[in-house]
């Protein structure tokens, strides 16, 4: 553990002291059961909303890529969550983190403004209650984009930083201005939502518990041709929760992938998403904050009822601003 | 010499033997004539990054290789787009020369 590390879990031991004071009722009952005597339950208590976003901001600082200090949270089990329940997930280790931001965008082959428009267009859905956005450069972009074979990916996250310039971060094969207005939000939605670090649904593991293994196998040789080893990276491998900024898995949720029944234990399909759902926005609003969105999101709902009323999220504990703790630092 | 042939589309080809067939694909499957063409696998593109390390992305397999292994024709299939929506299956003829 580094000093900064130190500073951080120090800062948070504080806040977690000043959290149990302020649970005075249930902190002294934690795992115990008085004989007759019918303790109340505790339940997790979440930062109050005007500490969330500077939770995200000292561990961006502490690391960009903040995955050690996060990760190493959730393995500890400590109940330090930047996140109250949410549906899809956020890699940790790929997080732009809590500032907001635009990311530039290019175009690996010679694309006519109304489709590139249209496309960033898209990929700008998610700045509705996120503080991430997408603009157009005419030089090469921190997203760049091809619509050239290969079908349809994108690097997660901050890792499109690190890809080659020549190389594109986003495949999007054949996207056309006569591309279906539904394909634009299936596919180029799906692979934004990549680019912000969210990776794919079904590979939760509740999700991926639902698939029968041998069906999955025959399935996809049948269809794909594809042996064991590529079945299991892609359908039957669960992500590490440990790695997650997220909770339950949904599986409409835009970032997952639809799988036939013929493949689940119970017969029945996973769905998948066909766009950005009101948990989605909810979620990467708040993982993500616009500048000023606490107080917005705090009033209750957003546009179009997407904001935090429209997903279920875990009760915030609440103290006076004068007892926050102040984190020290190194910038 | 063998050559690594990248292929996009093409309905039949011709060959040789040593050759490496690299189609923009998610899946496929040898049909016909697999003394002379082998599935070698479905692979995901990725790129070794700034920092050094292999970076994949977050998608389906989108290069299938093939191995020309001896004269002779073979029927294959290609299956492009999105394997989790509407794969489509492309068959492919192919005659591996001398």
């Amino acid at each position: 553990m580094n000093g900064n590390e130190s500073k951080l879990y120090g800062a948070l031991a504080k806040i977690a002291a000043a959290a149990d004071e302020a649970l005075g009722e249930c902190g002294a009952g934690h795992g115990q059961e008085a004989e007759g005597e019918e303790l109340p339950s505790c339940t997790p208590k979440g930062l109050p909303d005007r500490l969330l976003l500077k939770a995200a901001e000292v561990a961006y600082k502490i690391n960009p890529v903040n995955a050690p200090v996060l990760a190493a949270f959730a393995q500890a089990g400590a109940g330090f969550q930047v996140m109250e329940p949410a549906r899809i997930a956020v890699l940790t280790s790929k997080y732009w983190g809590a500032k907001p931001r635009k990311l530039t965008v290019s175009f690996m082959e010679s694309t006519p403004a109304d489709l590139r428009t249209r496309i960033i267009g898209h990929m700008n859905a998610w700045a509705k209650t996120g503080g991430v956005s997408f603009v157009w450069t005419s030089g090469t972009g921190q997203v760049r984009i091809s619509r050239g074979g290969g079908g349809y990916y994108s690097y997660l996250g901050t890792d499109v930083l690190l890809i080659p310039k020549n190389r594109q971060t986003m495949n999007l094969q054949g996207f056309t201005m006569g591309t279906s207005e539904s394909e634009y939000k299936r596919v180029v939605r799906h692979e934004t939502g990549h680019t912000l670090g969210c990776p794919h649904e079904h590979m939760r593991k509740a999700l991926v518990a639902r698939i029968d293994p041998p069906k999955a196998y025959a399935y996809f040789l049948q269809t794909q041709g594809w042996d064991k080893a590529t079945v299991d990276a892609q359908v039957l491998t669960s992500l590490s929760e440990a790695s997650l900024m997220a909770t339950p898995p949904d599986q409409t949720s835009i970032m997952c992938y639809q799988l036939p029944g013929s493949i689940t234990r119970d017969g029945k399909p996973i769905t998948g998403g066909k766009d950005i759902n009101a948990t989605d926005y909810a979620f990467i609003g708040k993982i993500y904050p616009k500048a000023g969105a606490a107080l917005a999101m705090a009033g209750g709902g957003g546009e179009e009822g997407v904001g935090l009323a429209a997903a279920p999220v875990g009760t915030a504990d609440e103290w006076d601003e004068s007892e926050d703790v102040e984190v020290d630092y190194d910038e | 010499m063998a050559r690594l042939i990248e292929i996009q589309t093409g309905q039949a080809l011709a060959v040789r033997a040593g050759d490496l067939l690299v189609f923009e694909a998610s899946g496929g499957h040898v049909r016909s004539g697999a003394q002379s063409v082998e599935l070698l696998g479905a692979f995901l593109r990725s790129v070794v990054g700034d920092d050094g390390r292999v970076l994949s992305p977050q998608g389906a397999p989108n290069a299938v290789v093939f191995l020309a292994r001896r004269p002779g024709p073979a029927e294959i299939d290609v299956v492009t787009g999105d394997p989790w929506h509407g794969p489509e299956t492309v068959p492919v003829r192919v005659t591996v020369e001398g």
